[in-house]
């Protein structure tokens, strides 16, 4: 029996400016401390990886923030020393976010060398509109500019894409999707703009904007039509569902994010990072999050200490609700088998309702029931 | 020969709520030293937490106080609270034949009310002595002229010695005591005769048994005395005396005239009923005090625990609650839609709304409560009468050939600017005049046949609302009437659902359905499927209203640590969904099954 698989996840912070719906762990420092944060991750993963001997690496993923700022040597550190660590095969994914700005080819073609084989493009949008209001600096031209430069250097290419947000409208969603339909890019990632305080990290300024009454956004049912745009403007270019906010060309789809969905373990690297490792049996983990801010993260790490601000003990039933949470993202759905045994019936409503389908023994579902994800999971908890 | 209670007074005060009852009560237990001020400060009569949340008074309560007259002797003076709403009729009219004298007051603005009028006819039908007091004389719009006249045209009493009062401020509490040493009666009654003594109240104390505050009328009440209840022959002997001053203490015995609680090792409060008479073994009393009944219920609604796994709890809830409230009924019922539970009765909708708090407040449980429902009296066509409480029990329309419902009598007080939306509700009720009486020129009393079902819909807070407040009620139960009766079904997305449903007349069923569908599109939240909600009579659908089920929530990322804010936000909102009763697919809350209630017209 092969081990279980995990994936790395390494964060860094810093960014030129922070966009104001974005609730991950960032800082604007004018000077980043490129060697003392490598210094401090390598540090880490040597404090973190003990707890993960055993299992199985399968991916890397360096997000942020901005990466893209990462020099690239630092990053080739940072990727060898994981490699070396824990026997990254060879051809394992290893994802690094990129800003549009940041896109030159020379810089791209560093990140190759440093061992990157999957840029992640933060695009959001081609709708200057649509981008001023959600903060970020690039025109279209440059993210169209910008995905081809990624293109040019490594044909895995991912995108993400922004709707819901103040001035978008089914025009602009379609559009957006249609644009990138037409470019290299193998992997999208389409995200409805979220600023409900209770999934955001923090409040973000547009949640407070939101809060405030200042931030007038498209009514939910605009939001579905506009999600709808999007997803039959991917499909008609081939590039298929495969969750609830992703899409990919067959064989694309992202080795390091299905490792969330299917509640497999990850370690979590850098400011503001989160990690969780699965018990053997898999009946409790241990999930914990970094210290969100650099100067704290990067002192507590200095002094050899383990850099976790939280820490939560998952047991059995918080364990069965997420796996229902998560599984029901994707379009591999739920085994049937892992459904508790008195949802069965309530299950069987959500098929009839054509918010779910059985396939294969498994629970998925629909279209319209991944619109009311949450509303279906709420009635499956145990 | 001075007889040993010549000393006694005992009374009670008449108050409509708000009327400032239970602070005038808390200065007389200041004035005669009873209490100190700092005991009153949390008004000492209205003990029960829902009681002062109400400002109303439930059970009923006697304190025993000690005053110094001014013509240098000692009095006991007996304060008998009686219960302040409709639903306590009976009880109240018990509390008021332990009674010589009542004190009345009136709220120095306000005026007469018809609940104050209804238990002034009550004490006057009891021949006590009533003591006017004209109460709030502090407050500017304050007209005590006026309503000393009103006093005198409204009532009928003499209200040239009416006591000017300022409960709040201490105004007038001497006199009050004054006048009830002077006027009031000392109670009749030979210590040496037969015993008889009343039931006016009764509670179930877990340590002590069945407490019953009993008023002696004739002989003495002593520990080890054997004793017998009236109505059910049963015997018990006395154990313990006592008397409220404020706090229980315990006596030797309880003589003709006075007023005291008595122990027996009874264990069932529905062995000691309000209104029984007690007697001793061997030397029987020839007559029991008249006018005991057997209070019935008169609404009964269903009561189902939201989780079924709380059924034991609620019973258990139920017994107990049961233990202190003889009026208070229940018996298993099942319903297709909510599963096990019980069908409650109660005296009126005040009784029921009490129940229902106590059993969420106290027991801790989520419950549902359906609409309430009258006794209906269905003769079917074999001839057969049968007594119905529940929508659900109706026979199908085939199978009866006549329905009747109880009509009560309904007397209303109302300011003349209001008749005409007085008059309108009670047509709107289907109700039938009986008289109408100018008295004065701003009052009028009215007097209609309305039926009870009509009464139980949100009837008073329309009063309340049509009359901006002044207008008040009193009603008894007239008798049953032939009516033509539907019963008005719900369907969730084309599932009945028996718990919603309702009989209305005929000619307002249309109206009803639509209303009531409106009213469940108002409360049912939308959900993830559409919520199709129909009225139907029999098999035709007679108004459809459609919840839209919502159409997205949360499209977002969900990696890393996002994946325990989302575990934790869907464990809250199912908490949140605890409070909802899921029949089939639909999720309903409670307020859904009472919406029947809070139709606007």
């Amino acid at each position: 029996m092969s081990a279980r698989p995990f994936g790395v996840y390494v964060h860094f912070p810093y960014c030129a400016v922070h966009c104001p719906y974005c609730d991950f762990a960032v800082s604007t420092e004018r000077v980043i401390p490129q060697e003392r944060y490598t210094r401090a991750v390598l540090v880490e993963l040597a404090l973190r990886a003990p707890s993960f001997a055993g299992l199985e690496p399968r991916s890397l993923y360096l997000g942020g923030g901005t990466p893209s700022l990462w020099d690239a040597e630092r990053v080739a550190d940072v990727v060898t020393a994981v490699r070396a660590r824990f026997r990254l095969p060879a051809d394992a994914e290893v994802t690094l976010e990129a800003n549009p700005e940041s896109c030159e080819p020379a810089r791209l073609a560093a990140y190759r060398g440093a061992g990157v084989n999957r840029f992640s493009v933060g695009v959001q949008s081609f709708d200057p509109g649509v981008l001023a209001k959600l903060g970020r600096r690039h025109g279209p031209e440059a993210a169209e500019r910008a995905i081809r430069a990624a293109a040019a250097v490594l044909p895995n290419v991912a995108v993400d894409l922004i709707y819901g947000a103040r001035r978008s409208t089914v025009a602009t969603a379609r559009s957006d999707a249609e644009r990138l339909a037409g470019l290299p890019v193998a992997h999208v990632s389409a995200y409805a703009l979220t600023l409900d305080p209770e999934v955001l990290a923090e409040e973000v300024p547009l949640a407070r904007l939101r809060r405030q009454g200042r931030l007038p956004l498209p009514s939910d049912d605009e939001v579905v039509a506009q999600a709808r745009a999007v997803r039959a403007a991917l499909r008609r270019a081939g590039i298929r569902r495969y969750e609830i906010s992703n899409f990919a060309r067959a064989g694309f789809e992202s080795v390091h994010n299905r490792i969330y969905w299917a509640s497999e373990s990850y370690l979590g690297l850098g400011v503001g990072a989160f990690g969780c490792r699965y018990e053997e049996g898999r009946e409790a983990a241990l999930r914990w999050g970094n210290h969100r801010a650099p100067a704290a993260y990067l002192a507590t790490v200095e002094a050899g200490r383990l850099p976790t601000a939280e820490e939560e003990r998952l047991g059995a039933r918080e364990l069965v609700e997420e796996r229902l949470m998560l599984a029901l993202r994707t379009r591999g759905g739920l085994p049937l088998s892992e459904l508790p045994p008195s949802k069965r019936s309530e299950a069987d409503a959500l098929v009839r309702g054509r918010l779910a389908v059985l396939r294969e023994d498994r629970l998925v579902l629909t279209a319209r029931g991944m619109e009311v994800h949450s509303a279906v999971v709420e009635r499956l908890l145990p | 020969m001075p007889q040993e209670n010549q000393h006694i007074r005992n009374f009670s005060i008449i108050a409509h709520i708000d009327h400032g009852k239970s602070t005038l009560a808390d200065r007389l237990l200041e004035k005669t030293g009873t209490v100190t001020a700092r005991e009153a400060q949390a008004q000492f009569l209205d003990n029960m937490e829902l009681e002062r949340e109400r400002g109303i008074t439930i059970k009923a309560q006697t304190v025993r106080m000690i005053y110094r007259a001014l013509d240098g002797k000692e009095y006991v003076l007996n304060l008998i609270d009686t219960p302040g709403h409709v639903d306590f009729a009976y009880e109240v009219s018990r509390s008021l034949a332990a009674c010589e004298g009542a004190v009345l007051v009136v709220d120095a603005s306000q005026g007469v009310e018809a609940q104050t009028l209804a238990n002034v006819y009550q004490a006057l039908d009891h021949d006590l002595e009533i003591i006017p007091v004209i109460n709030k004389i502090d407050l500017p719009s304050a007209d005590v002229e006026g309503v000393r006249r009103e006093i005198e045209e409204v009532i009928g009493l003499d209200a040239k010695e009416a006591v000017p009062t300022s409960a709040k401020e201490g105004i007038g509490i001497q006199d009050i005591l004054e006048q009830i040493v002077r006027k009031v009666p000392p109670p009749g009654g030979d210590p040496q005769a037969a015993l008889k003594a009343i039931i006016f109240d009764s509670w179930y104390d877990s340590y002590r048994g069945v407490v019953m505050l009993v008023r002696v009328f004739e002989g003495t009440l002593a520990p080890k005395q054997r004793i017998q209840l009236f109505s059910n022959k049963r015997e018990f002997e006395v154990q313990d005396l006592g008397v409220f001053a404020p706090f229980s203490r315990p006596v030797t015995k309880l003589i003709a005239g006075e007023v005291g609680v008595v122990v027996a090792n009874v264990k069932d409060v529905h062995d000691a009923k309000v209104g029984d008479t007690i007697t001793e073994v061997g030397r029987p009393t020839d007559e029991p005090f008249p006018g005991f009944k057997v209070v019935k219920p008169m609404v009964f609604s269903g009561v189902f625990p939201i989780d079924a796994k709380d059924y034991d709890n609620l019973r258990d809830a139920l017994v107990k609650l049961r233990l202190n409230d003889s009026a208070f009924t229940f018996e298993p019922e099942t319903s297709q839609a909510l599963g096990f539970g019980f069908r409650c009765g109660y005296l009126g909708l005040l009784h029921m709304e009490i129940v229902q708090e106590r059993l969420e407040r106290e027991y801790e449980l989520s419950l549902i409560t359906t609409a309430p429902s009258v006794v209906y009296r269905v003769t079917d066509t074999q001839g057969e009468l049968q007594e119905i409480d529940s929508p659900a029990k109706l026979p199908p329309v085939q199978r009866i050939a006549k329905l009747e419902e109880p009509i009560l009598t309904c007397h209303l007080h109302g300011r003349t600017d209001d008749v005409g939306n007085i008059l309108k509700l009670c047509q709107d009720r289907r109700g039938v005049q009986r008289d109408l009486k100018y008295i004065g020129t701003r009052r009028v009393q009215i007097t209609y046949d309305i039926p009870l079902a009509e009464v139980v819909f949100d009837f008073f807070d329309k009063l309340k609302s049509v009359s901006r407040g002044y207008a008040s009620l009193d009603y008894e139960l007239k008798g049953y009437a032939e009516a033509d009766l539907v019963k008005l079904d719900f369907l969730l997305n084309g599932e009945p659902v028996d718990a919603l449903s309702v009989i209305v007349h005929r000619d307002h069923s249309y109206q009803r359905g639509r209303e009531l569908c409106g009213k469940l599109k108002e409360v049912i939240p939308k959900q993830m499927y559409e919520v199709a909600i129909q009225a139907a009579i029999g098999a035709k659908i007679i108004a459809r209203e459609t919840v839209k089920a919502y159409r997205k929530n949360v499209l977002a990322k969900c990696y890393g640590g996002d994946i325990s804010r989302k575990r934790k936000l869907l464990e809250k909102q199912k908490e949140g969904k605890k409070r909802m009763k899921q029949v089939g697919s639909v999720e309903i809350p409670q307020e859904a099954f009472l919406a029947v209630l809070k139709v606007e017209d």
